[in-house]
């Protein structure tokens, strides 16, 4: 079973991010789009290694990293993602001033975080995988230039990041005290076996999910999530929505389904979620009817968002986790796609206002936008409608009826604040001026494979799902 | 227990000859000789001006190579002992701090000016 | 002897970072760190960890504060002023440590001494953590260096966008 080729995937990835950056570093053009080009290949040749190792269960290390059919599933997600993130990338980097250079080098470098905590099973690894993340998260969120509140929006990340890391290494200091391991299955079955050791195990296992909640920005630590959102360039934005998201909630789940399994599924971690579950799906919902800065607005909607997710993790329902993120993935990146096309140099349009009028004068994008909207709100025939409805009744089938409603409810709630723009789009006469500066082949054809993902798994989900039931599968 | 003797050490080292100025030293006193030292001139501005932000960079770079660099150490130790792994093990760390050398060269993070 | 050295360490560590907090001059502050982190150096000196113990003192009370340094005359914040607390703010998060401290005082009381065997046979000595480090950690110990990188990347980066302005 062991193989080098376990490593290939991770290997390509950090050497595309050195190349790209020692090209840009050499070379000096002045047009970055080749560097897009570069990463693009390089991300083809991972998902064709990925691909072979399809059902092979891959491992390495001492089974310290292990490529499972979830880990390479997300590998592939994040794949998509950050290709996807790269194209619309492309037109923003001119316009708004960004380093080319860096961006496609550090979204290189959190890839290859995302994939070292996705592909493994070792509390160290996927510590460290989380914090190539981070870092290259916070440098990418201050990246744009002249701004200050992309510079606030790196600090304010940073520090709120520190104080996670901070929480989620104290957690793994308890849980190695209790366990003398930071195996995920050695600390789950040190829990079964000592049931006395458990109090301090319990205590190490709550601060490791505070520091992945301060991630995925559940209730409590969710304070960031605006601030950075509007300040980070908009393609960064779109990453964080969904890389990080994703990945937080896969580790979440590796560590608590098993959990569940052992029988602590009436336990006192399941409550203490469960309540944050239902919190985090209100605030989101509740606090976004406010926002007039769709940026701020996506942002708790990826709170809101946040909240379904954690109820298939508490679920222990895999595939329907898993089919969420796929269907977040498209209609996220396909969102603040919209956004970017909504721009001209030095200007990005982000407020509510800014959108009055703005689905006659361009008909196509404001279709394409209204499409997203309404599959994030959940109406069929969207992915967006499957994905909840999957979630609600893997929930009521493991008697989780109660937040099922709760989800429900804040669902019309947060449908709401979709519509909104969607009215402002078509029934208001525009009050100022937009006008896009330049029509960009990528930023369209990326918005056009999102539409084709979102309807695609919202009428015709049947192959991706049997896909992601093997990928579900591998966890136990 | 050589550990404990060298923490003692520079430990009462660094509290004696801290204390010792305070024991031994006269203590006459007066505003005046209080001043920052400033050649004898009145002293022209109140506190340090803000450092450039490059010192920070350097003190960075200077932090990050010192973390990689402290791994060589336990490496030196085993070498022997597990040559060929050893000697593939840390080319491949250290492959990539010159990347990470060249890259910060060649963005000017050296450059003063 | 051991345990009279342990309480004298362990007061000046506790003592320093109350004295970091409290202390209004940020260079002050940047000192009782220093210290703070030495004793913690002595601390690990005690365990039997000697490597642990060295590294604290090159990295954390070396390089790391030499960058603190930097960065407090960078900012070069006035004294005196304090930034501005709302005093419910003080009250709850006085009551939410308080909270957290009885928390982890429970949960260690809570539970059983464990058993100082299995995970430690090994040995501590730097000889044994490069043994460990190469074979055991080898993974995470390579992915430390993308981790470097990528840090080196962001500092660079961030730097190099103000000095344009």
């Amino acid at each position: 079973m062991n193989g080098f080729g376990a490593l290939a995937p991770l290997l390509i990835i950090v050497g595309a991010a050195l190349v790209i950056l020692l090209l840009d570093a050499f070379l000096k053009k002045d047009n970055k789009n080749y560097l897009a080009c570069l990463s693009l290949f390089f991300l083809v040749v991972c998902a064709v290694f990925c691909l072979r190792s399809w059902n092979k269960n891959l491992s390495y290390f001492e089974g310290q990293l292990r490529l499972d059919n979830l880990a390479l599933f997300l590998a592939f997600l994040f794949l998509i993602a950050v290709a996807f993130v790269m194209f619309i990338g492309m037109k923003y980097l001119t316009l708004q001033n960004v380093p080319g250079g860096e961006f496609y080098g550090l979204l290189l470098l959190a890839l290859s975080g995302l994939m070292i905590m996705t592909s493994s099973l070792n509390f160290i690894v996927i510590f460290l995988g989380l914090e190539v993340l981070s870092v290259s998260s916070y440098a990418l969120a201050g990246l744009k230039g002249k701004d200050e509140k992309s510079s606030e929006s790196a600090i304010k990340y940073f520090l709120m990041g520190s104080f996670a890391s901070a929480f989620l290494i104290f957690g793994l200091a308890l849980l190695f005290g209790t366990a003398h391991s930071l195996e995920i299955s050695a600390v789950l079955s040190s829990f079964r076996a000592n049931f006395e050791g458990q109090l301090l195990g319990l205590v190490g296992l709550g601060l490791v999910i505070i520091g992945f909640a301060f991630k995925i920005s559940l209730v409590p630590f969710h304070m960031w999530t605006p601030d950075v959102y509007e300040g980070a360039p908009t393609p960064v934005t779109a990453f964080f929505a969904v890389g990080p998201k994703a990945a937080g909630f896969a580790v979440l789940f590796r560590i608590l389904a098993p959990y569940w399994n052992e029988g602590f599924k009436s336990g006192r971690i399941f409550d203490v979620l469960w309540t944050v579950a239902a919190l985090t799906m209100l605030i989101g919902s509740l606090i976004g009817l406010r926002q007039k800065n769709i940026k701020r607005l996506f942002a708790y909607s990826s709170i809101a968002n946040a909240g379904y997710m954690l109820i298939a993790v508490l679920a222990g329902d895999g595939a329907s986790l898993i089919f969420f993120l796929t269907v977040y993935l498209f209609m996220g990146i396909g969102a603040f796609g919209s956004l970017i096309a909504l721009s001209k140099k030095d200007r990005e349009y982000t407020d509510l206002e800014d959108f009055a009028g703005v689905g006659f004068k361009y008909p196509w994008l404001g279709a394409i936008f209204s499409v997203f909207l309404l599959s994030l709100a959940g109406f069929p025939p969207t992915g967006g409608f499957l994905a909840k409805f999957y979630v609600f009744v893997g929930a009521v089938r493991q008697d989780l009826t109660s937040l099922v409603i709760i989800g429900v409810l804040t669902s019309l709630i947060s449908a709401f604040y979709y519509l909104r723009i969607i009215v402002y789009m078509y029934m208001r006469e525009p009050e100022r001026d937009v006008d896009i500066e330049i029509e960009n082949p990528a930023l369209f054809l990326v918005l056009f494979l999102c539409l084709y993902g979102v309807l695609q798994l919202g009428i015709f989900p049947g192959n991706v799902l049997y896909v992601i039931r093997q990928a579900a599968a591998s966890l136990f | 227990m050589e550990l404990l003797f060298v923490f003692l050490i520079f430990g009462l080292l660094g509290v004696v000859l801290l204390s010792l100025n305070a024991l031994l030293g006269p203590k006459k006193t007066n505003p005046d000789k209080e001043q920052p030292f400033e050649c004898g001139s009145p002293y022209l501005q109140d506190e340090i001006k803000p450092f450039p932000i490059k010192f920070s960079v350097v003190a960075f770079i200077f932090l990050l190579f010192d973390i990689e660099v402290v791994f060589f150490f336990p490496w030196a130790l085993v070498f022997k002992e597990m040559r060929p792994a050893a000697l593939v093990i840390m080319l491949a760390y250290g492959a990539i701090l010159p990347a990470g050398f060249v890259y910060a060269w060649k963005k000017g993070a050296f450059k003063w000016d | 002897m051991m345990i009279l050295l342990f309480f004298v360490l362990s007061v000046i560590c506790v003592g320093s970072v109350l004295g970091m907090i409290i202390s209004k001059n940020q260079a002050y502050s940047a000192l009782f760190l220093v210290l703070a982190f030495s004793c913690l150096g002595g601390l690990f000196g005690m365990l039997g960890a000697p490597f642990m113990a060295v590294v604290q003192i090159i990295i954390y009370a070396g390089a790391i504060m030499v960058l603190f340094i930097f960065v407090i005359m960078m900012i070069n914040l006035r004294k005196g002023i304090s930034p501005e607390r709302k005093k419910w703010t003080l009250a709850v998060s006085a009551v939410i440590s308080v909270v957290l401290l009885a928390e982890l005082v429970f949960a260690v009381l809570g539970t059983p001494p464990m058993p100082y065997t299995a995970a430690f046979s090994s040995g501590t000595s730097p000889t044994d953590i490069g043994r460990l480090l190469f074979t055991k950690y080898l993974y995470p110990f390579e992915i430390t260096s993308v981790l470097i990188i990528a840090a080196l990347v962001g500092a660079i980066v961030l730097v190099k966008k103000r000095e344009k302005e």
